[in-house]
């Protein structure tokens, strides 16, 4: 689960330098990119290994709908008119969601079937193909990150939108990219979750809680400090269970989230900000 | 002024025709979890709701006139349920009201319910709801065979019938399954059997390694399991993914076909508790899954069977009272000894417990397989 909270929070971090917002519908773009998935596999019979690539291409639209009816008419206003209307965004995908599949939770096939067995341990083939899809995509997002002209246009963005609209980028192309690669690799990470957990619309929520924990430990606004935050979120909540008690697993995720606000506010990998009087 | 005039008498006019048609009907309210986490219970519900409303006015309706079904949403928490309850419950021409599929939201409304004074059905099946119902609250009848008639069973038939010793008790900490939970243990002190470890998990856990791991290392010959679908399903799979082949004996919704569809062949060899099965042996039962599968393509789930009886008993409470005085309603489902249901027999001669009858099933190949039919007459003292 650390590596899907990794790929959550990820494209919470993205978004986050984008805008300089907090999406809090990213929990339901885990859910959407499930229900994708399961149009394309289930309901039109196609195999998973096309219908995760189509599911991510649909993703990408919403997040470039979602970036345009959310975000964009609200960009001049105040922050919390934009966090409202994400939570507004948030509960029109779930429910629209129910609407159009129902409340019977769904699922659909594994990328890989069966079980890996060494010694008396065992493991999912699926959880080992979570792993290495959602490893792949971080090392994409990386290379398109840093090695890439579209890339860099979307960190300049990122860093200083008037600079940026000076420098003749288009800023809503921009702007609506990172939306794009933000709802596709949050929505591969709920297809590939889904043969394992199921699919219902309400499969976001504590996810997307979960991934806002893991930013906090590795950093706002750090992608690298998001996935390490998700992973640290992943082993706190496997060994935290097997260890201390399996019924406060989360508690102590938020226990963990508090002791760090209080000791480095600023997370494992984020910049230091003070203030000076 | 003229002009005020007519509208005045046209507005009248209409309140007096609203009125009017409102009285040719008779209607029942239904709390139901159509949005939020168990939505799923409100999908299949509504779905049952229709088949019985389109029966019982195909037979000529109820008291001669037609019933009408008015559906609140409960939004899956007790807040909502009472909140939902308490909107159906101003409606004065409302003779009847079915509660949600939650014992806990069922408790939330009791209040409500004696402050109402309106016959309502309790979909829930924990021995709280059972005291509540008989000692506390004349108005609520709990109409779903009580949990502890079926973990009782479900106890028997594991230590006498399979041998099992020793057990590890693994549940949802939300009320109904944390009370399943110790209703297990209580059935399992008559055998002088402690459990070797319980293993609690928040609703909404996905991932079970940690919990499973441990009861690995327990060393149980037996697990036991009380719990929603969807985390009923992701367990067993991660149950046999890990290769634990121990026997499992679990709530009713591991006999449930949410469950057995998602779970898929991981699913195949558990034992369950449980009141309704789609295979079930009863002649209306059978009848009623025929046409829901026909229907709405799929089967019937428990909570689908659960509103379909509920709204037939209330219309034969109504039938009996012969009135439409809530009072003359509630009295008549007391005289209610022996109602074949689609589900079971109900005898609400006392408030709680009323459905006598539920099933031990195995599943086999994915299909809930009848082991032990179970059938108990009520005590009236």
């Amino acid at each position: 689960m650390g590596i899907i909270y990794g790929l959550i929070s990820m494209g919470m971090v993205l978004i986050f330098r984008s805008v300089g917002v907090m999406n809090f519908a990213q929990g339901e773009f885990l859910m959407a990119g499930g229900y994708f998935c399961y149009f394309f596999n289930r309901q039109l019979g196609l195999p998973i290994g096309l219908s995760i690539p189509l599911a991510a291409v649909l993703m990408g639209a919403l997040g470039v709908l979602f970036m345009r009816t959310s975000y964009w008419p609200l960009r001049k206003a105040q922050t919390r008119a934009i966090i409202v209307s994400a939570m507004g965004a948030s509960m029109a995908l779930k429910e629209g969601a129910r609407l159009i599949w129902g409340s019977i939770p769904l699922t659909i096939d594994k990328v890989i079937p069966g079980t890996l067995k060494i010694g008396t341990a065992a493991t999912q083939w699926q959880n080992i193909a979570i792993i290495i899809i959602s490893a792949l995509l971080m090392v994409l997002v990386y290379v398109l990150l840093e090695r890439t002209f579209i890339g860099h246009i979307m960190q300049a963005t990122a860093q200083d939108q008037y600079m940026a609209s000076l420098t003749g980028i288009p800023v809503i192309l921009s702007i609506g990219m990172t939306f794009a690669l933000s709802t596709i690799i949050t929505g591969v990470g709920g297809a590939l979750l889904a043969p394992l957990f199921f699919l219902n619309n309400t499969m976001g929520m504590t996810s997307g809680a979960k991934a806002f924990a893991a930013i906090v430990i590795g950093g706002f606004g750090s992608v690298p400090g998001a996935i390490i935050g998700g992973l640290i979120v992943g082993l706190v909540e496997s060994f935290g269970g097997a260890y201390i008690s399996t019924t406060y697993q989360l508690v102590i995720i938020y226990i963990i989230l508090v002791i760090m606000l209080m000791f480095r506010p600023h997370g494992l990998f984020g910049d230091r900000i003070q203030e000076k009087a | 002024m003229k002009k005020t005039i007519f509208l005045l008498t046209a507005l009248l006019l209409i309140l007096t025709l609203s009125v009017s048609f409102a009285q040719e009907t008779v209607k029942i309210g239904l709390t139901m979890v159509i949005t939020g986490d168990r939505s799923l219970e409100g999908e299949y519900g509504k779905n049952a709701a229709a088949i019985a409303l389109e029966e019982i006015n195909a037979a000529g309706g109820v008291l001669g006139k037609q019933l009408e079904l008015v559906i609140e949403d409960s939004l899956g928490t007790d807040v909502g349920a009472v909140n939902a309850y308490r909107k159906l419950a101003a409606d004065p021409a409302i003779l009847a009201i079915v509660g949600s599929n939650s014992s806990n939201d069922n408790i939330a409304i009791s209040n409500s319910v004696l402050e109402a004074k309106i016959l309502t059905t309790a979909q829930g099946s924990s021995p709280t709801l059972t005291e509540l119902c008989n000692n506390d609250n004349p108005w609520m009848f709990q109409l779903r065979t009580s949990d502890k008639t079926l973990f009782a069973a479900l106890t028997k038939f594991a230590v006498e019938e399979k041998g099992i010793k020793s057990f590890a008790v693994f549940h949802d900490t939300e009320t109904a399954s944390s009370n399943q939970a110790q209703l297990f243990e209580t059935a399992l002190k008559t055998y002088d059997i402690v459990p070797l470890l319980k293993v609690p998990f928040t609703t909404g856990t996905k991932d079970f390694s940690s919990h499973l791991a441990q009861i690995q290392n327990s060393g149980a010959e037996g697990v036991v399991i009380a719990c929603f679908h969807t985390e009923a399903a992701i367990i067993m799979q991660q149950m046999r993914a890990l290769g634990m082949e121990q026997p499992v004996f679990g709530s009713n919704a591991f006999g449930d076909p949410v469950t057995i569809s998602l779970a898929g062949d991981a699913i195949n060899g558990v034992y369950s508790a449980t009141s309704w099965v789609p295979n079930t042996p009863t002649e209306k039962g059978a009848a009623f899954a025929a046409k829901y599968l026909e229907r709405y393509g799929t089967v019937a789930a428990s909570s689908a069977a659960q509103i379909y009886d509920h709204i037939y008993v209330i219309c034969e409470a109504i039938n009996r009272a012969g009135t439409t005085d809530r009072t003359a309603i509630r009295d008549a489902m007391n005289t209610i000894s022996d109602y074949q249901g689609a589900i079971t027999i109900y005898d609400c001669r006392t408030n709680g417990d009323c459905g006598r009858g539920g099933l031990l099933v195995q599943v086999v190949d994915q299909v809930p397989t009848i082991v032990q039919a179970l059938y108990s007459d009520k005590v009236i003292n």
